[in-house]
């Protein structure tokens, strides 16, 4: 809601003092000519810039936007207005989050203005931004212009639903879970016939197996099973940068209006590979590696799903260009998906320290597919140089043992589905 | 194929306000050309479009003052006279119109509605203004026997006392408040 007790008085326009000047200046050479025609046009001048008083204060309206209905794909918003008696319309300026922007007039009297604005990116989005000015009548005054009012959403990014198996880290931690794991334990599948131990459960023992293999009369066998166990994912993003497919307009603001960008895709790939280990039964961990403050710990449950899925929306680009990134604290045996952009050695090599602590890593790729239109000769070679090291970074890390999932847009959830069953391929062999 | 909803919110029926400085532009042509020679209609002409283009100027006041202070050269009016009707239509109507659009940004979507208020004040104020000519042309225009200086003071004089009462009836409003 706009505040309207730190707005400056309304002020007499410019129109009205040049209506009074023109006025006066044909009521004076109508009244010097002795001329009641002359002096009959000036009279109406001088009436319409005089006869409305400007008001001392006030001229502020009341306006809010509020978040309003909209159909998939779009963002509502709803701009309620309520001017003061003594305007004669309202200047509304409305500002989308894509930059587009539109003025209006309109009539007085307290109404509600809603609209829809379809969204290009997902996380915290200013939907719309609005500032008013007040005119008053004849056009004699105009109120100072008040705003902006934003209406901010943090938008959720669309869950990409990944059929299949899920890689799945060298060693199960827990005593519950839904995977097989190669310790003996109780809920899992027959793993041999041993013989009776002291400390064996006795409702284990299987007769016809004792009685089939039996030597003596006291020898006993007991059918022993795999335990049952849940992984531990950490999904680990790199927030300090955001850029979109036109390399041209990296050093700008504006390359990010209405193109997807890569923190677009870190946050569809964070809140969907959540989603699948979540359903897994496994326990997963988040990290903003940028913002320490922005961590969830090791979980599961769908409750457990919603605050991950928040924390992933809410990521921003830091801006903050560091190169060096302090490695959080991650599970023992837990496996990493390392997000980001992988534009330099600071995520490599923070994979490289994790994996060569026991955990299995996997880089996710959420640079968008480089467009090279605009750009000049020198910043061709340097965008080809760029792309080059980076592919020879993840390639090393690749020879290294470490998985890649690429994720940038492809069109085709299978795709990334079709990654993570190599990676799965790949990773057999679970403790 | 159909066309994507527009992102911001409908309003009623709107114009641009570029065509209300646009209309205003054609109106002081108009204007000119009825009132005036051939030359300086072209220079009013001009001046039009450049209180249009760049609003800070102030060259339609220019133009609306050349126009009022051009009917010297026409020499004075009787109560019949269409042209001089017309003229008093205008002028305000003109100043109503570049007031409003030196306010608005040139592509402003103007709703019709917030018009109409305004359009129904000029229309009453024209109505007064209209009978307030007939009257004083009648009696001090051309050829009438009375000597025109007197019409200048009684339109004066009766403006005047429209400003004082109006005055007046807003001090006895506020005191029965």
């Amino acid at each position: 809601m706009s505040d309207p007790g730190t707005a400056h008085p309304p002020l007499r326009s410019a129109g009205s003092l040049a209506g009074t000047v023109a006025g006066l200046v044909v009521l004076v050479v109508g009244v010097a000519a002795g001329r009641v025609d002359v002096v009959l046009l000036g009279v109406p001048l001088l009436v319409a810039s005089l006869w409305t008083r400007v008001p001392s204060a006030g001229g502020v309206a009341q306006v809010a936007v509020e978040h309003a209905e909209a159909p998939t794909g779009r963002v509502g918003y709803r701009i309620r207005l309520e001017p003061p008696p003594s305007a004669e319309a309202l200047h509304v300026r409305v500002v989308l989050s894509t930059g587009r922007r539109r003025d209006l007039v309109v009539a007085p009297g307290a109404r509600e203005l809603v609209g829809s604005a379809p969204t290009w990116h997902t996380g915290p989005v200013a939907v719309a931004t609005v500032g008013h000015r007040v005119l008053g009548e004849d056009a004699v005054w105009a109120g100072p212009p008040v705003g902006p009012v934003r209406l901010r959403r943090v938008v959720l990014p669309q869950r990409v639903e990944l059929d299949g198996p899920l890689p799945l880290p060298p060693r199960l931690t827990g005593l519950t879970g839904l995977h097989a794991s190669v310790r003996l334990g109780d809920g899992g599948e027959l793993h041999d016939i041993n013989p009776f131990v002291p400390g064996d459960r006795l409702r284990r023992i299987d007769w016809r197996a004792t009685a089939r293999l039996r030597r003596g009369p006291g020898d006993l066998y007991v059918r022993r099973t795999t335990a049952q166990s849940d992984a531990t994912v950490v999904i680990a993003v790199d927030t300090r940068d955001e850029v979109s497919d036109h390399v041209a307009t990296w050093t700008t603001p504006a390359g990010l209006v209405e193109r997807t960008t890569s923190l677009d895709l870190a946050r569809e790939a964070a809140s969907s590979l959540a989603a699948a280990y979540v359903h897994a039964g496994d326990q997963v961990a988040f990290h903003d590696l940028a913002d320490q403050g922005r961590v969830v710990p090791p979980g599961a449950g769908r409750r457990h799903l919603d605050r991950v899925r928040r924390a992933a929306a809410g990521m921003v680009a830091t801006g903050l260009w560091t190169p060096r990134l302090r490695a959080p604290v991650v599970a023992r045996g837990a496996l990493v998906y390392l997000v980001g952009t992988h534009l330099d050695d600071t995520t490599s090599e923070l994979a490289t320290t994790w994996f060569l602590a026991g955990h299995r890593v996997v880089l996710v790729d959420v640079l968008p597919h480089l467009d090279r239109h605009d750009l000049d000769a020198r910043e061709a070679v340097a965008t080809q140089l760029l792309e080059g090291e980076r592919a020879e970074r993840i390639d090393g890390l690749r020879d290294l043992g470490i998985g890649v999932l690429d994720w940038r847009r492809s069109g085709f959830d299978a795709d990334r589905t079709g990654s993570l069953r190599g990676l799965v391929r790949a990773g057999r062999g679970h403790r | 194929m159909s066309r994507a909803p527009s992102p911001f919110p409908a309003t009623g029926p709107a114009v641009p306000a570029f065509v209300v400085r646009a209309v205003t532009v054609l109106l002081s042509v108009g204007l000119a050309v009825l009132v005036m020679p051939p030359q300086p209609a072209v220079a009013c002409a001009i001046g039009a479009l450049i209180g249009a283009v760049w609003p800070w100027t102030a060259a339609e006041w220019v133009v609306i003052a050349a126009l009022a202070v051009g009917q010297l050269a026409r020499g004075l009016p009787g109560p019949g006279d269409v042209s001089f009707h017309v003229l008093l239509l205008g002028v305000p109507l003109l100043h109503a119109l570049a007031a409003r659009s030196r306010l608005w940004p040139p592509l402003a979507r103007v709703e019709l509605r917030a018009l109409g208020r305004p359009g129904l004040r000029l229309l009453g104020g024209q109505v007064v203004l209209q009978i307030l000519a007939t009257a004083a042309l009648w009696l001090f225009g051309a050829g009438s026997a009375t000597y025109p200086v007197a019409g200048v003071v009684a339109v004066a004089g009766l403006v005047g006392a429209g400003f004082v009462a109006r005055r007046s009836v807003r001090g006895a409003t506020a005191g029965r408040r």
